[in-house]
Parts: C-alpha cells; sequence; structure tokens
C-alpha cells in the first residue's frame, strides 16, 4: 500500500484532532483502578487492558502513548509508576483523575521525556490513528524512551486490503465517513505495521486477535459503520439485548478472549486488531509474561489488618476486599464518583466491631415529588432500615448496627439495598443503547 | 389838418388801449391761482385747475395771442403821422401833429414804455397759461390714465372682490365641513377614549396577570434556584467527603508504606549488625 501523502485528517473535514478524540474517549466513565470489579477482567471491554496487566512487571515504569481517558488506569493496582501522554488536553486531565501518576500533552512524535525513561511504552488503539507521515517518528521516538531492556505493546486496529479499500482508493466521501467514524488514518495489515517496528526493534511479535470475540457493541459498529458482514440475524438478536444481557454476551467473550490467551492459540489473520510486541531483547512469552493478578484482589495494604487508629472508620468505595456484586454498575463521574445501583445491590466485606454504616445516596429518577421511592437497607439478611426518597439531591445517611448482628457476624457482612423500583435514564435514544436499569447512586460507604 | 387827425385816432387808439389794459390789469398769477373767482375786467385770468379742462380756455389764450398782436404793434412802434387834408392845411395839420408829437413826447414815451409792460406781461402770462394749458393738458392725460388704471384696478378689484367672495363661500364650505368633521371627529374621540379606556383596563389586567405570572414565576425560579443550590451544596458536601476519605485513605497508605519501609530498614540493619558480630 502507497501511503498518501497529505494530511488525511485534514482531507477528512478534522481541523482539530485533540478535539476530535476529546468527543471520542472523554466520557463520565470511571477507569480509576481502585474502582476496578475483579469480575470484570472476564469482561471483553477489557481484554486489551488485561494483556497489558499480565506482561507488564510490577513495580515498573510504563508510558501510556495515546492515553485518552486512561485505559491502562488498572496497572496501577500492580504497582507500577504510570504516565500518560496525549494530544488532547482534556483526556490529560481524565487520565490523571483516573489515577495516572503523571500526564502530558504533546504529540506523540515529540515525546517530553528523557532518553531510556521508562521500561515499557504501551499504547491501545493508537497506531492506526497516527498518519502514515508520522508513523516513523512516533516509533524513534518510543524507542528512544524505552530502556534498551525495554519492551513496547501496542494494541492496534488493522485493516484487510483485499476486503476494504485504500485510502487513495476512497472518494472523498467515503474518506470523509471512514475517518468520522474513529479517526482511522493509518491503518495498515498486520505484516505491514510488524515491518514497520522491525525497522525500529530487533524482535517483534505479533498476533491477529479479535477474529472471534467481539463485544456486542464492537459486532454491530463493525458491522453498521465498517460493513463487515455478520448474519443479519445474529446482529438483530444482538440488537435485542439488554444492558445485562449485553453484559453477559461480553462476559462470555472476553472469557473466551482470555482463554485463547493463556491456551497461546494463534489465530488466523482477520485485518481487524493485532497484538504486538517490540523489543531489542530476546522476547519473553508473549502472552502472561509477569502474570499477577492478585493485586485485582486487594490493593496495597488494605489487605493488611487496620491499626487502631485506622479502624475507626473505613470507606468500602475503593477497597479491594470489597465486593460489590453485579447489581452494582460501573461507577461514574456525577460529580462526585459513584456507582448506580440496579434494583437490589449488594456489597461484601469483613470488619471487625461494627457500630455503623454511613453512605451518601441520591436518585434521578422522575417524578420523585409524586411518587417516592422506597428503599430498604439490610445487613446480613436483617432489615437494618426502610426510608422514602421524596426528592433529588444528595441524601447522608447513617445507620446504627446492632450489637447482636455484629457479634454474630463473624468479621463477614453483607450489606443489601433494595429499590422499590428502577428507570431507564435514556430509554428512547437508540444511539446510547443505554438501557440500564437504575435506582440510587451511592458513594462514601464507610462502616465503622 | 388831415394830420391833426390822425393824431387823434392815435390818442383814441392809445386810449382805447389804455382802457383795455386798465380794465383787463392783469392780476398776479399768486392771486389768481388762490382766488379762483373769476373776474369781470380780466376774462383771461387763468381758472383754477378743475377748470382748465374746460374747451373755452384755448380760445382764451388764442385771444390773447390776437390782442399780443395788436399790443405788440402799439408797443414797437408808433403809428405814423397822418392827414386826411391836402395842400397847406395839410402840412400844418402834420406841422402841429409833429409838434403836438413833439411836445407829448414825454407822455408817449411812458405810455409805449408803459406799453411795453403790458405787452411783456401779457405775453409771459400767455406763455405762462400756455405752459398751464399744457399741463393741464398731461395732467388731465395723467389724469385719464390714472382713471384706466383706476378703471383698471377697480375691475381688479372686482374680480378680487368677487374671488373674495367665492373664497368666503369656500372657507365658508371648508368651515362648515370641518365644523362637521369635528363633530364627527368628536364622536370618533369618544369612541377611541372608550376604546382606550377599554384597552387600559385590558392591559391593566394584562399586565395583573402577567405581574403574577412572573412573580410566580420568579418565585419558581427561586425555589429552583434554590433547590440547584441546595443540590450543589449537597454535591459539594459529598464531594469534599469523598476527597476527604481518599485523602484518609492516602494518609493511611503512606503511613503503612513508611512503616513498611522503616521494617525494612530495621531488618536490613539488623542483618548488618549479626554479620558484624
Amino acid at each position: 500500500m502507497s501511503p498518501p501523502k497529505d494530511n488525511l485528517y485534514q482531507r477528512a473535514g478534522i481541523d482539530n484532532e485533540a478535539e476530535f478524540y476529546r468527543t471520542k474517549f472523554v466520557s463520565d466513565e470511571v477507569l480509576d483502578g481502585r474502582y476496578f470489579k475483579a469480575l470484570d477482567r472476564f469482561d471483553i471491554r477489557f481484554a486489551r487492558t488485561m494483556w497489558v496487566y499480565d506482561n507488564v512487571r510490577a513495580g515498573s515504569s510504563v508510558l501510556d502513548l495515546g492515553c485518552g481517558a486512561g485505559m491502562l488506569a488498572l496497572l496501577k493496582r500492580k504497582g507500577v509508576t504510570l504516565t500518560g501522554v496525549d494530544i488532547s488536553d482534556e483526556c490529560v486531565i481524565s487520565a490523571r483523575r483516573n489515577g495516572y501518576d503523571a500526564t502530558y500533552q504533546a504529540k506523540l512524535s515529540q515525546l517530553p521525556f528523557p532518553d531510556a525513561s521508562f521500561d515499557y511504552v504501551v499504547s491501545l488503539d493508537v497506531i492506526g490513528h497516527i498518519d502514515f507521515e508520522e508513523k516513523d517518528a512516533v516509533l524513534a521516538e518510543v524507542k528512544r524512551v524505552l530502556r534498551p531492556d525495554g519492551v513496547t505493546l501496542h494494541g492496534i486496529e488493522c485493516t484487510d486490503h483485499s476486503a476494504r479499500k485504500n485510502y487513495d482508493e476512497m472518494t472523498p466521501e467515503e474518506l470523509r465517513r471512514f475517518v468520522e467514524i474513529d479517526g482511522h488514518v493509518g491503518l495498515e495489515t498486520e505484516e505491514e505495521h510488524a515491518a514497520r517496528f522491525r525497522r525500529f526493534f530487533t524482535n517483534v511479535a505479533w498476533e491477529p486477535r479479535y477474529a472471534l470475540n467481539l463485544s456486542s457493541e464492537e459486532f454491530l459498529k463493525q458491522a453498521d459503520q465498517y460493513g463487515l458482514p455478520f448474519e443479519d440475524d445474529f446482529l438483530d438478536y444482538l440488537r435485542g439485548l439488554s444492558h445485562s444481557e449485553r453484559r453477559a454476551f461480553d462476559m462470555a467473550m472476553g472469557y473466551v478472549f482470555n482463554k485463547i490467551s493463556d491456551l497461546n492459540l494463534r489465530l488466523p489473520k482477520s485485518g481487524l486488531y493485532v497484538f504486538l510486541k517490540a523489543a531489542d531483547v530476546s522476547p519473553g512469552p508473549f502472552y502472561n509474561e509477569h502474570r499477577d493478578r492478585s493485586g485485582l484482589f486487594s490493593s496495597d495494604g488494605l489487605s493488611e489488618p487496620a491499626s487502631d487508629a485506622e479502624s475507626e472508620a473505613t470507606c468500602l468505595d475503593r477497597n479491594a476486599q470489597v465486593t460489590f456484586d453485579d447489581g452494582w454498575y460501573e461507577p461514574n463521574v456525577l460529580p462526585p464518583i459513584a456507582r448506580w445501583m440496579n434494583r437490589v445491590g449488594r456489597v461484601r466485606f469483613r470488619s471487625t466491631g461494627l457500630s455503623e454504616i454511613s453512605l451518601d445516596l441520591s436518585t434521578h429518577m422522575p417524578n420523585l415529588a409524586d411518587e417516592p421511592l422506597g428503599l430498604e437497607l439490610f445487613l446480613n439478611g436483617t432489615r437494618l432500615c426502610a426510608l422514602s426518597l421524596y426528592r433529588h439531591g444528595w441524601l447522608e445517611l447513617r445507620v446504627p448496627v446492632p450489637e447482636t448482628l455484629d457479634s454474630t457476624s463473624g468479621g463477614e457482612f453483607e450489606l443489601e439495598l433494595r429499590a422499590e423500583r428502577t428507570w431507564q435514564p435514556r430509554p428512547a435514544k437508540d444511539e446510547s443503547r443505554d438501557d440500564r436499569e437504575l435506582s440510587v447512586a451511592v458513594c462514601n460507604i464507610v462502616v465503622k | 389838418m388831415s394830420e391833426i387827425i390822425a393824431d387823434e385816432e392815435v390818442e383814441n387808439i392809445l386810449a382805447e388801449i389804455r382802457d383795455r389794459v386798465r380794465s383787463q390789469g392783469l392780476p398776479s398769477v399768486s392771486e389768481s391761482t388762490e382766488d379762483n373767482e373769476p373776474s369781470g375786467h380780466a376774462p383771461l385770468a387763468p381758472r383754477s385747475l378743475e377748470q382748465a379742462p374746460n374747451p373755452s380756455a384755448n380760445e382764451v389764450v388764442a385771444g390773447i395771442d390776437s390782442y399780443l398782436t395788436v399790443t405788440s404793434r402799439a408797443w414797437d412802434r408808433l403809428p405814423p403821422l397822418v392827414s386826411n387834408r391836402s395842400g397847406s392845411m395839410a402840412r400844418i395839420e402834420l406841422w402841429v401833429k409833429r409838434q403836438i408829437k413833439r411836445a407829448t413826447h414825454w407822455f408817449t414815451w411812458e405810455q409805449i414804455n408803459f406799453n411795453a409792460a403790458a405787452h411783456h406781461a401779457l405775453r409771459d402770462t400767455a406763455e405762462a397759461l400756455n405752459a398751464n394749458q399744457h399741463a393741464l393738458v398731461a395732467a388731465r392725460a395723467e389724469t385719464e390714465a390714472l382713471g384706466a388704471e383706476t378703471d383698471t384696478l377697480r375691475a381688479e378689484i372686482e374680480s378680487l372682490r368677487s374671488e373674495t367672495g367665492a373664497q368666503r363661500s369656500l372657507l365658508q364650505e371648508t368651515q362648515a365641513a370641518v365644523k362637521a368633521q369635528g363633530v364627527a371627529s368628536k364622536a370618533d374621540f369618544a369612541q377611541v377614549r372608550a376604546q382606550v379606556n377599554a384597552r387600559q383596563a385590558d392591559d391593566e389586567s394584562q399586565r395583573a396577570a402577567q405581574r403574577n405570572e412572573m412573580e410566580a414565576r420568579l418565585g419558581a425560579i427561586t425555589r429552583e434556584m434554590r433547590d440547584r443550590i441546595e443540590h450543589l451544596q449537597d454535591e459539594q458536601r459529598v464531594c469534599f467527603k469523598q476527597l476527604s476519605l481518599e485523602a484518609t485513605e492516602a494518609s493511611v497508605l503512606e503511613d503503612r508504606a513508611r512503616r513498611h519501609t522503616e521494617k525494612v530498614i530495621e531488618e536490613l540493619r539488623a542483618c548488618l549488625d549479626q554479620e558484624k558480630q
């Protein structure tokens, strides 16, 4: 493929790349590793993140190239020093808010770091967004800031020249529509990507991925926007899935994705996506080189018994020992950062000497004044209180725990919230497909 | 003898002239102009301007001219000495007349001078009369012209008067129309005033309704703002609480890391001590 010489962003009518990517990646989603639910390691949405997670060494330094809103924030659970760089200032702020140790706004071909600064330089869904003219400069910068024994890991979108037109074959309108979807101005085949990396690194390994496993959302996007030929009845089935069904589908897909990695199965080329690992040192295994998932189940120090001073109050929101079941949706920045609950949500935690539970809760449910929302709070199956929300805004709830419950629990507790009803935030908006069944948003769950 | 007769004739002529002059003694111009009464002894005296247009005035002037031929004759030459006798009688007579002529020269000379003065006076008077006559003619012509102009003016005045009459009638009509319009306007005005009053009443009621609505909206906005502020304050409270909890967690982690580091250092120190021993 002969890459066109002019800027494809400009040809596609995108004048401000930073603003374009801000609209694509910045949202109210919380990617902060402290809020990561261990069960989500199977979610296909985090499959790329988990590949990187299992390939970086604990305590190393990692540069996230084109960090976006901070998709690699989970790496903090491995104790790495995580640095992000992006062309969008809002993405930089968002990544910093999601727990990156440092973030910088810069062009990827002019990284603001000294030579040999990082053990790993990682990018997910970035190389396919870099213009052909700039790609070599970016890879040169990657090599410069990477330590000599460092490894660079990339998840890259690909193309298949036999199935898709090259950029110089597209009409201006086709090009505009194609680039507008995701901003892909530098798609190449798996081999072309590998060849480009070989010009800079001695050892380059790559594996085509996502040939089998895609999220339900990605299936529909590839069919609707990129024109990939999936069966119509299958697509109709996917369109009809509810949020919880889509999550089940994505979990199953993610589980299989991880198993393919674990079994080191090589998939055929799909022209969709490639994992690429490059280094000047001899490469380790392509998958799970530094697999250690213990951090997903306990956060630093918090697994240790708290001292007397610390045991006065413990917040459960960011505690890895605490399990939020699937009645809770992923956290959102409302603000503050809170978890939306389905009709019933449970939180399992350990504690000694529990005397009080406090939490802040709110709801956006309409018609609250006419029809207050009834709530019940249970601890280990015993109802602690019942209340009705009749106005919007935040309610600070403090519930004393009977001594009998504390003494009979053996330090194991399950806090359960039950809402009388739920509502869907944007049920009529097809674009968002946000058909979550929401009741209340909860945060600052503190146990004493 | 013939010479005597001739002298007598001369005397008669002179006497006649003298009488005529005396009887026609010319009054001064000022007198004649001031006194308009005709003089019985001065039929040729100028008349007043009002009488000047009389057509007999030219004839009177012509008579004065004829008289002046006589007076001039009497003035510039004396009658010759003649006699109707013949022979010695005639010579004697002429001699006597010559003697008498010489003897009365002092008188005749005076008479001649008087005649000359009278002649000159008459001539000047005639000239003055002629001038007056011309002036009168000019004045008459001017008067006639003025009369014509006056007639024209009168005609114009008449036309103006008729026009004024027409305009007056038009004005009266207009006045009547205006008066009618005034009456109609007054009725309209009353109607408009009634409408305005009604509109004003409507406006008042609308304004009152709007005021009520605005107050209601203001109240609603105030409530909404209060709710929003309360919501924001709630949100801030929860956010600050979250930040506080995160800060506490960070300090706990830091404290644990410090203790862990101190513990490791202690262990290293213990190892070093053991190695030294």
